[in-house]
């Protein structure tokens, strides 16, 4: 288990591929910007938090993972520390954001706030200086902990004593970590896209993003796993039975994800109050309708009913085209929350496309470099020996 | 019965005793390499693998709870229906009638509740339960198989089953003792 873990070379090429198309579109969408700015910070915001919901998905359910154990985090933890190490890239894809908030955000147009006595009482809490200090804070945050947990558990790797006291500073971490990560991620939510309708609000709204991440990150670690599991050493660890374990977990945030967007949808629709249900009044007319119909049915469904079955669940072949359907239902659904706060009818900006392809080209590619500076499987950790019988 | 008689006690089957529940797992896997399809193993503990070494593969519960789920819910929500819609049509708020987002957490419900209780009914069922009487309890050793032996029974009514024969491949697996279960003439397992 002591040799350096070198990568395949499908993953490796996945890497290079990824980087390539991810500049490509890139330089391509700076053309757009040239063209139309107001639509790339659009589009630009629909990439960012497209690309957002992996390294911020990948630090929940490690924390999770050093919280509970389990036989499916040690399969994946390293795919898992790697995601959430990313974390400085997203704050460095944030600056732009920051540059288009006259763009994106009516409560920054002061002509707006003048008129509007509601947006003058929320300008409390929604004004440039301090959304741009809860960025800043968000970040640090997020980056401390994905930043401790990979040093620590880099440092376990070498610890061969197996003390079990080990781990009581991951989980402690993890526990403290959990709480914190909660309120940060759903108050980003909450900033950069609920406020997008600043009449409106949902306090779910950021679960919903959260759960939506955790979609990305299970699928993001069914493909990347299934790639790694054929040798040595995932595959001692990420066997049939773990991977079934990753499927459960997609059914579990499928399911999730669908429980609460819904409670959502009925909170509002049966208080029918018209300043809370602006937000579905949008999205269920002008074409936005049939994209949230699409959601259901192909990002909700479709994938349960598939899910149910233990014998597809244990199928790679079967597991890794759904996961590629929930990535890009996981589009979809970003796009179905930004863009109706813009357009009234349906409208879908090439950059809409381009731009999310091109951030999280980038991400993978800066992923895999992080997945190849520790061994694939942690070592030495004195919770994995018991780990595999009990699951 | 008659002829049954005239051979002595009528037989079960015959039963093999071990106390580790891997090598249980292990052995049931050999019978069922052997060719032997109708047996059982009785153990203090669930033992992971154990079904699959005894050749299971699958079970009608999961149909039962699909089916159950499919009616409870479809019955969950034609009740809401015609209660808001044909029996009682309140206008309420001005919403259409057939306000079905209100309908779903009712409909959910009943798929959960229906799914449940049959799943749970189904299972009991199908695993000819309650049943006071087995002829498993024939044999002495077999209270051990609530605290810390495990037991594989080979059935009389598989094809391969033969007295001499059975008892000399269960024997074959060094178990720690064979016993044949007997059962009484006038209450006949299968």
């Amino acid at each position: 288990m002591n040799q350096t873990d070198k990568l395949p070379p499908r993953v490796n090429q996945m890497g290079r591929n990824a980087l390539f198309i991810g500049v490509g579109a890139l330089v391509i969408s700076i053309l757009g910007f040239f063209l139309d700015p107001n639509q790339f910070y659009k589009s630009y915001l629909l990439g960012f938090m497209y690309t957002l919901q992996f390294p911020l998905g990948c630090l929940g359910l490690l924390m999770v993972h050093q919280l509970a154990g389990g036989r499916w985090g040690f399969s994946i933890r390293r795919l898992l520390e790697a995601g959430a190490m990313t974390m400085p890239l997203l704050a460095v894809l944030a600056i732009p954001v920051v540059i288009g908030i006259p763009s994106l955000y009516l409560w920054a147009d002061p002509a707006a706030v003048a008129d509007s006595h509601l947006l003058q009482h929320k300008s409390l809490y929604l004004n440039v200086p301090f959304f741009i200090a809860r960025m800043v804070a968000y970040f640090i945050i997020w980056i401390s902990l994905a930043y401790l947990l990979n040093q620590w558990s880099a440092k376990q790797d070498q610890d061969t004593s197996l003390n079990p006291n080990s781990v009581n500073r991951f989980k402690a971490l993890s526990a403290a970590g959990l709480i914190l990560y909660m309120l940060t991620a759903t108050f980003a939510a909450f900033d950069w896209m609920m406020s997008l309708m600043p009449y409106w609000f949902s306090s779910i709204y950021g679960v919903i993003y959260i759960v939506g991440g955790g979609i990305a990150t299970v699928t993001l670690s069914i493909i990347v796993g299934r790639s790694l599991m054929d040798q040595e050493p995932l595959s001692g660890v990420l066997n049939i039975d773990a991977f079934n374990d990753l499927s459960n977990w997609m059914l579990a945030f499928v399911s999730f994800w669908a429980y609460v967007s819904f409670s959502q949808f009925l909170i509002y629709y049966q208080t029918n109050i018209p300043e809370t249900i602006t937000f579905y009044v949008v999205r269920m007319a002008g074409g936005w309708q049939y994209v949230g119909l699409a959601m259901v049915f192909l990002g909700f469904g479709f994938p349960f009913v598939l899910l149910m079955s233990r014998t597809l669940k244990r199928m790679p072949r079967v597991m890794v085209p759904l996961a590629v359907l929930l990535l890009f239902m996981r589009w979809v659904g970003l796009f179905w929350q930004i863009m109706p706060a813009f357009y009234e009818t349906f409208h879908l900006h090439w950059l809409d496309i381009l731009l999310p392809i091109g951030m999280s080209g980038i991400w993978v590619s800066l992923f895999i470099r992080q997945l190849k500076r520790k061994p694939l499987v942690a070592l030495h950790d004195p919770r994995f020996q018991e780990a595999p019988a009990h699951g | 019965m008659s002829a049954a008689k005239s051979e002595g006690p009528l037989i079960f089957g015959l039963m093999a005793e071990f106390s580790d529940p891997d090598e249980l797992v292990q052995k049931a896997h050999q019978a069922y390499e052997a060719g032997y399809r109708k047996m059982d193993a009785y153990t203090p503990f669930p033992v992971h693998g154990l079904p699959t070494a005894l050749g299971f593969k699958w079970n009608w519960v999961p149909f039962i709870v699909g089916a159950a789920a499919i009616m409870g819910g479809i019955g969950g929500f034609l009740l809401q229906y015609w209660v808001s819609v044909i029996a009682y049509p309140v206008n309420i708020a001005g919403r259409p009638l057939n306000t079905w987002p209100a309908f779903m957490v009712v409909t959910f419900e009943m798929t959960i509740l229906s799914a449940g209780v049959l799943g749970f009914l189904g299972m009991i069922l199908l695993n000819k339960l309650p049943q006071p009487y087995h002829p498993v309890f024939n044999v002495p050793r077999f209270e051990m198989a609530s605290s810390d032996k495990f037991f594989l029974c080979i059935m009389k009514s598989d094809p391969k089953f033969d007295m001499v024969k059975t008892r000399d491949f269960l024997e074959g697996l060094e178990p720690e003792g064979v016993y044949e279960v007997d059962q009484d003439d006038d209450n006949v397992y299968d």
